[in-house]
């Protein structure tokens, strides 16, 4: 099921046709291809789609996907699904709105709360290394425990009145540059050091080989409950993040702030091609992922969809996605194979 | 003293409120009343009291009847929400205004499924309590209509009283309702209707229009029945485009940021909810595009009456909203479960409280109303 993400001599310096069919071998390629056929055919029916202002607007949109789908992707990788990243947005932008209602300085407040998503997240890997509960109800655990933890300290009314100037920017409710938003390059500058990581450090074969097949990765010397450790505290801290910047965007801490992310955040990164069963996903799947949602969301908005069709289309499209991808991969490996046999 | 006074401040609100069938009588009533504070007279108040809302003799007599019993009574919303505490604390003002006055206890329980509107944890709760033998339950709820008469069938044959709050009522026949008093708002005349109707005559008929829809269900259902009442006198104020917020301001927010970035031109955006409206008011400021000022820019109205929304109203983000009455329903939820309960007396099937389109030129009584409602301490 997997792809070789190091090249073989068979792959390289075969010209263009193999360089291509490497490239849609990468994770999310296949559904990164559709959008960029789909996009100028919705822009037909409408033009809108296409302008500078809604573009810039879908990306001050996607980042609030793409950050904690770049946490669910690095766990999904290291063989893992974190169910709680939707709670800890909420209860991440709850800490830190009650903690500026208190008067604590912004940045101190901002760090407290990634901290705690950071916490969480080490909890969930904890339950789930050393309890050796199973990560799918570890996380959905946590769901339901951070949720309720947000609920019993809101009293079901949401946190407010926290807003100073410098919070707008921080959740992207002013502009920057041009029509872009400050999330737009926390997210861009978190896709670029995590990239680097993985690349750059054994950590990206770490994560893979804990997902592929743990046991084989500690007979060749790696610790799969630090990785996964690792994985789940980064899932936390960066759905914090995110969560941190929404209580910015939303003004108001909601107690159902973020429920629902987790499933959207699972279908981005299962879009940009990182697999369930663990061992394979890239962050840049995870953009197009997340890329993807949030045009079909604007597609929907713009071209004025009948909302009771929203879920069934958002469904088909991720279905759709998934299905291409696969079909990408499997075209990938079929021209290396007739290459190896050469 | 200070507290003592406090307590019958409530107690001449809540006269005012309930009683107030007649305009004429309300504003003597107030008058008098505002009159006898600044003087704070104990027997002019107990004048006052006895020409609104009986004497010292008759307060007894129910009094005697009651004999301190106390009333196990069940409240549970779709969801948490700040408009539901609203509901809550006009509840809990009524509660300790009825134990002052006549000597009953409350033994009183909150709860709402984790999930928005999820209908089988809100159903098991119900069922709970019936099975614990409480006196009364009161729902509101995103169930089905004929599903829930089940629900409520098994609860009376328990000898568990329904009554239903916040409901729109007037979507069902009467006489299958079992609940046996519906205390709410129709929110097809009251609030639908009164959104389109304010939109119109600020625009002057004319313009274009966007819709944040909530949840596909009875509410969603039956206020847009009737802003489509109020918009079929105006053909040229067009829906140019509605699309889903689920009740939440984070979808909301991006829908509207995507409709208002296909086309700007437009004159105003009714949110189903206040916390849409608001995600609508945030998404016109995000563009740089213009709220609405009085004569120009972009209007945006909601419904709920929330203090959240009020003070937003006072900042002059969103432009107005349908104050549904929540501290009213629950004040009067309270009264039909005591006259029912103890007393027997048959409340109207259908109890729908008054409800206002409130803008920046009347916004200062309702958020002084709710915050007067959110000071009450629980039960």
């Amino acid at each position: 099921m997997r792809t070789r993400e190091v090249p073989t001599p068979s792959d390289t310096g075969f010209g263009a046709t193999e360089t291509f069919r490497r490239l849609i071998g990468r994770p999310g390629a296949g559904i990164f291809l559709f959008l960029v056929c789909f996009l100028p055919i919705l822009s037909l029916f409408a033009p809108q789609m296409l302008q500078e202002g809604n573009l810039a607007g879908i990306l001050n949109q996607m980042v609030f996907i793409l950050i904690p789908t770049l946490g669910m992707t690095i766990v999904i990788i290291s063989g893992g699904i974190d169910l709680s990243v939707g709670s800890v947005i909420g209860l991440s932008g709850g800490v830190a709105a009650f903690l500026l209602t208190v008067g604590v300085p912004m940045p101190v407040a901002i760090l407290l709360a990634i901290i705690s998503g950071a916490m969480i997240g080490a909890i969930n890997g904890l339950v789930i290394t050393r309890l050796k509960v199973p990560d799918f109800v570890a996380t959905l655990a946590m769901m339901g425990v951070a949720r309720g933890i947000l609920y019993v300290w809101t009293n079901g009314i949401p946190f407010r009145d926290y807003m100073g100037d410098a919070y707008y920017i921080i959740g992207g409710l002013r502009m920057i540059v041009g029509k872009l938003t400050l999330p737009v390059f926390v997210a861009l500058a978190l896709l670029l050091i995590l990239t680097f990581l993985l690349r750059r450090t054994h950590l990206g074969a770490h994560f893979r080989a804990t997902g592929s097949n743990a046991e084989a990765a500690k007979l060749s010397g790696i610790r799969p409950d630090r990785i996964k450790m690792l994985a789940y505290i980064a899932s936390g801290a960066l759905a914090a993040v995110t969560g941190v910047m929404l209580a910015g965007r939303l003004t108001t801490v909601h107690p159902a702030m973020g429920s629902g992310y987790e499933l959207e955040t699972i279908a981005a990164a299962v879009m940009g091609g990182a697999a369930l069963s663990g061992g394979r996903g890239s962050f840049w799947g995870a953009l197009v992922g997340a890329l993807t949602l949030t045009v079909i969301q604007n597609a929907i908005n713009i071209l004025n969809i009948e909302s009771t069709w929203e879920n069934v289309i958002i469904g088909s499209i991720i279905l759709f996605a998934v299905l291409i991808d696969r079909a990408a991969m499997a075209l990938s490996r079929g021209g290396s194979r007739r290459n190896a046999s050469n | 003293m200070a507290d003592n006074d406090k307590t019958e401040g409530s107690n001449g609100l809540s006269r005012r409120r309930l009683l107030g069938t007649g305009v004429a009588g309300t504003a003597v009533g107030a008058t008098m009343l505002s009159g006898i504070f600044n003087a704070s007279h104990a027997l002019a108040q107990e004048a006052a009291t006895s020409l609104i809302w009986g004497d010292a003799a008759w307060r007894k007599t129910v009094t005697d009847i009651v004999a301190g019993r106390t009333l196990t009574v069940g409240f549970t919303g779709p969801a948490a929400s700040e408009f539901y505490d609203e509901i809550e604390h006009g509840a809990f003002a009524q509660m300790r205004a009825y134990s002052d006055m006549f000597g009953v206890k409350w033994n009183w329980t909150y709860a709402s499924p984790q999930e928005h509107q999820d209908i089988n944890d809100q159903v098991n709760t119900i069922e709970a309590w019936v099975t614990n033998r409480y006196d009364a339950v009161l729902v509101c709820t995103a169930g089905d209509f004929e599903s829930m008469q089940n629900v409520y069938a098994k609860a009376e044959a328990a000898g568990t009283r329904v009554f239903q709050f916040n409901m729109p009522a007037e979507l069902w026949p009467e006489d299958q309702n079992r609940a046996i008093s519906n205390i709410g708002y129709n929110n097809t005349m009251q609030a639908g209707y009164l959104a389109g109707r304010y939109i119109a005559e600020k625009l002057g008929g004319k313009g274009k229009m966007l819709l944040i829809w909530g949840l596909p269900g009875h509410w969603s259902t039956a206020r847009r029945k009737g802003l489509d009442i109020a918009l079929a006198e105006y053909p040229e104020l067009q829906i140019v485009g509605e699309q889903r917020g689920d009740y939440v301001r984070d979808k909301a927010l991006n829908a509207a940021m995507n409709l208002l970035q296909r086309d700007p031109n437009i004159n105003a955006i009714y949110g189903e909810n206040e916390e849409m409206a608001l995600g609508a008011s945030q998404a016109i400021q995000a563009l740089g595009l213009k709220p609405w000022d009085g004569t120009d820019g972009i209007i945006t109205i909601g419904a709920d009456g929330l203090k959240s929304g009020y003070e937003s109203i006072q900042q002059g983000q969103m432009t107005a909203t349908v104050s549904v009455g929540a501290v009213d329903q629950g004040r009067q939820s309270i009264d039909t479960i005591f006259w029912n309960l103890i007393f027997g007396q048959v409340p109207p099937k259908v109890f729908n409280v008054r409800t206002q389109v409130v803008d920046k030129s009347n916004v200062e009584e309702p958020l002084a109303y709710v915050n007067w409602a959110l000071s009450v301490p629980k039960v």
